[in-house]
């Protein structure tokens, strides 16, 4: 059931993120926040300022 | 309904038609402990997962507390709790449609609040799920899910198991909800893996758990918001909440000790998430059996569902380092030694007693076999 339920929600949209989004981490992608922020305490990143750019600053894993 | 009543009826040991306040006092404590173990919960997969994933695994569970209760008041505890048939409860009660001050059939504490504490059990189940797919589904996608699931999965399942549907019917005790809750969400976590697939660097590099002090307090408050879900599964202040809400107590702790245990006669150093995932499986291998047997038996339950847990844990770190923390996954444990904990009860016919060791064993060896494919699908779909 929740098979064929996943199978249904998969063809209109994406249910996981790409793998971009996977290496970067759901907190950036999904919510624009980070848990454990570095240096400057918790940041809101508008999907303006780009994500690209955060790249630099996460943490590499 | 009429299978309802029955199995309520030999819980509170005669039903009455009037509202009991004591028992309305201590519904209202359980259901908010109830709700706290999601968030609880959230914090245990949060300290799982890696760090840049903790908020989104979080969040999860946050989710839950929203879509699963917003569903469950419009349709969903129709379809649990409604008449209906045997497998699908009506619409009766859909938008609270009469639910209110009156007591539940069967039971002594307000329709709204048989209600209240049903939904918390939606939510939890509904978090439970998301564990099987943190790190990679995306947010909006798994809103859609929660909301569907609670609804089409979860509402279902419960009027199998609690709303007079055929599982009642034919006399499964469950006490707690073991084949809904625990089954329901162990089964479709693993469909839920199967579809979203594994992380792209499942294999590649380790997936350890980034923060145990997280792991252990979400244990921890999990633990406690249990003796609300076991110990309010009684609808009442009565014997068998009471019995319930002691075997809360004893079960986990036998396992962990066992659990201690095994390590130390392995010569191994007692893990942080090792005694976290202990308390769980112990937590899970009393819920359906909480308000049926006895305290010393209870304490039998802990200690053998310590053993296939434990044996899945050696395997898989046998299995080579980058997969070790496959076997710490959350929904695998609870999952197989739920399948574990329903056998046993549905084996153990009466209350208290009758539970020879035969039936343990069978349990376990249940329990094993579920454990033993559980935790590779989960971890890599």
């Amino acid at each position: 059931m929740t098979f064929v339920l996943l199978r249904v929600i998969g063809a209109f949209t994406q249910l996981r993120g790409s793998e971009h989004e996977e290496a970067v981490g759901m907190d950036i992608i999904h919510h624009g926040e980070e848990a454990y922020a570095s240096g400057e305490g918790a940041i809101l990143i508008t999907p303006e300022a780009g994500i690209e750019e955060e790249l630099a600053v996460a943490e590499p894993r | 309904m009429t299978g309802f009543v029955t199995l309520a009826d030999s819980l509170t040991l005669g039903a009455a038609s009037t509202v009991n306040t004591g028992d309305t006092a201590w519904m209202l404590a359980a259901t908010a402990m109830v709700l706290l173990m999601t968030p609880a919960l959230g914090l245990f997969y949060a300290g799982l997962v890696r760090s840049k994933n903790t908020l989104n695994t979080f969040m999860m569970c946050v989710a839950a507390l929203a879509v699963a209760t917003v569903m469950w008041a419009l349709v969903g505890y129709s379809i649990a709790f409604d008449e209906g048939n045997g497998l699908i409860g009506g619409l009766g009660h859909a938008f609270l449609n009469d639910v209110t001050f009156e007591p539940r059939d069967g039971t002594t504490i307000p329709h709204l609040l048989f209600f209240a504490f049903q939904a918390t059990f939606c939510i939890i189940t509904v978090a439970l799920v998301s564990g099987a797919v943190v790190e990679r589904m995306r947010f909006g996608p798994f809103l859609i899910f929660a909301a569907l699931w609670s609804v089409l999965v979860y509402a279902v399942m419960a009027h199998w198991a609690f709303g007079g549907g055929w599982l009642q019917e034919k006399g499964t005790l469950d006490f707690a909800g073991g084949i809904p809750v625990e089954m329901g969400s162990g089964f479709s976590a693993l469909a839920a893996a199967l579809v979203v697939g594994a992380r792209k660097d499942y294999g590649r590099q380790a997936l350890l758990p980034h923060n145990a002090v997280y792991v252990l307090v979400g244990a921890g408050l999990l633990w406690f918001g249990w003796f609300g879900f076991n110990g309010g599964s009684g609808f009442s202040a009565g014997n068998s909440g009471v019995l319930a809400f002691t075997n809360t107590l004893l079960t986990p702790a036998c396992t962990l000790a066992v659990w201690f245990l095994l390590d130390l006669v392995r010569g191994r150093q007692v893990t942080a998430i090792g005694a976290a995932t202990a308390i769980i499986v112990g937590c899970v291998a009393i819920t359906p059996a909480g308000g049926f047997i006895s305290p010393g038996w209870a304490m039998v339950l802990g200690a053998l569902a310590a053993l296939p847990s434990y044996a899945v844990i050696v395997f898989g770190r046998e299995r080579g380092s980058t997969r070790r923390s496959t076997s710490w996954r959350p929904t695998a444990s609870r999952a197989s030694s739920a399948s574990s904990s329903s056998a046993f009860s549905r084996s153990c016919r009466g209350t208290a007693s009758p539970m020879g060791s035969s039936t343990a064993t069978q349990a376990s060896s249940d329990g094993r076999r579920s454990r033993r494919s559980r935790p590779r699908h989960t971890r890599s779909g």
